[in-house]
């Protein structure tokens, strides 16, 4: 069958041929693993391209959108910035608007934040007593969206057999696959 | 066309490839010369080119495993310089490495060393290049012989045909004829090599 002839392929590399294909395949990852964590340096921000969960913010931003973060500390936070933070003891970080800010003289700010599409302010998701937001817990302010792309992450991860069905895929054209 | 092949080793199966598919068929046609050079003429291999482009890559995989370690270990805002530092010595040890693969590698596929048994000869160096263009059928085959110490004498041996000669219509390597024209240049180099001496 034409589709195993790569059995054969196999069997004619030899022991420096296979140690280069697993490089290859080393080199890949580690050539997206850099380009993410660059990213992470240049924008500042531990998540520099998250994805939108929820309807929360439509019609700015809808289920499966993509953001890119950004997360200078000089810049002041204002009322109408669209930040992402996550709530203590949470992961999934959230999206939302910045309606309320508080700062005093020595820099410190606390701000309040609200969904576009939601009719009451945050308060509800914040932890019990925890009535403001800090910088702390900001992971970036959005700079930039690309519709859409991020339903694929959205399915990958509600269906996870799905994420490693790609991933053993990908990998294993990859090892196979001889360019020299 | 029965592919009796008298040599005992496990790949003495007919290679078949996707006749379409220009890179497995370059790759068939290298691992031939090799296996040619290798097992008839009895060369012995000379991996330093190879070993070369493992070590950079190996090194290159390295940065990327340590900014990794270190980041799981000390999140983000604290390991910033560790980040910067292999990030970029990451994408320059890649950038050495393409230049190694185009510049000094350059589609050489086999360096090998003859040594004369009884001694008399100082060994002879095989040099061999190949280049397949994506959609052509031209196979360009370059073998490049030079005499022991004395650096400037050599001789080359060109050998470019259509791939058609060598694989049957199911995509089988016909080993023999390949064989054969290999046989035919590199005796003529090494002809000439003899005689430049």
């Amino acid at each position: 069958m034409e589709l195993f002839s790569f059995v054969d392929d196999l069997k004619r590399m030899d022991k420096r041929q296979a140690i280069y294909q697993i490089l290859n395949f080393g080199m890949i990852i580690s050539t997206a693993l850099m380009i993410w964590k660059g990213l992470m340096v240049v924008t500042g921000s531990e998540s520099p391209i998250v994805v939108v969960l929820s309807g929360s913010m439509e019609p700015a931003f809808f289920r499966g959108d993509l953001l890119l973060l950004t997360n200078y500390q000089e810049e002041p936070i204002r009322a109408g910035d669209i930040v992402v933070f996550r709530i203590e003891g949470r992961d999934i970080p959230i999206v939302h608007r910045v309606i309320k800010v508080h700062e005093k003289d020595d820099g410190y700010v606390k701000f309040l934040t609200k969904g576009d599409n939601n009719q009451v302010d945050d308060r509800g998701l914040y932890s019990p007593g925890q009535l403001w937001l800090e910088k702390k817990d900001v992971i970036g302010r959005a700079r930039g969206f690309l519709p859409y792309i991020g339903m694929v992450t959205i399915l990958m991860n509600d269906h996870p057999q799905l994420k490693y069905l790609v991933l053993a895929l990908l990998g294993f054209f990859v090892l196979i696959h001889r360019e020299n | 066309m029965s592919n009796t092949a008298t040599t005992s080793d496990a790949s003495a199966k007919p290679v078949k490839v996707n006749k379409w598919d220009t890179n497995a068929v370059k790759n068939a046609l290298d691992d031939a010369c090799k296996k040619y050079f290798k097992e008839t003429l009895n060369f012995t291999e000379d991996y330093s080119l190879m070993d070369g482009r493992l070590y950079i890559s190996l090194f290159a995989c390295l940065f990327s495993i340590y900014a990794l370690i270190y980041d799981w270990f000390y999140p983000f805002p604290k390991s910033r310089s560790i980040l910067i530092v292999c990030v970029i010595s990451y994408f320059i040890v890649i950038g050495i490495l393409t230049l190694y693969m185009y510049f000094i590698e350059h589609g050489k596929i086999f360096i090998g060393k003859l040594i004369d048994k009884t001694g008399l000869d100082s060994g002879l160096r095989c040099t061999i290049s190949s280049k397949l263009k994506k959609y052509d059928d031209k196979y360009n085959l370059t073998l490049e012989y030079k005499e022991g110490t004395n650096k400037s004498t050599g001789s080359s041996g060109a050998l470019i045909t259509s791939i058609g000669n060598y694989f049957d219509e199911d995509g089988v390597l016909c080993y023999d004829r390949f064989t054969n024209d290999l046989k035919k240049i590199s005796d003529q180099a090494r002809l000439n090599a003899r005689k430049a001496k």
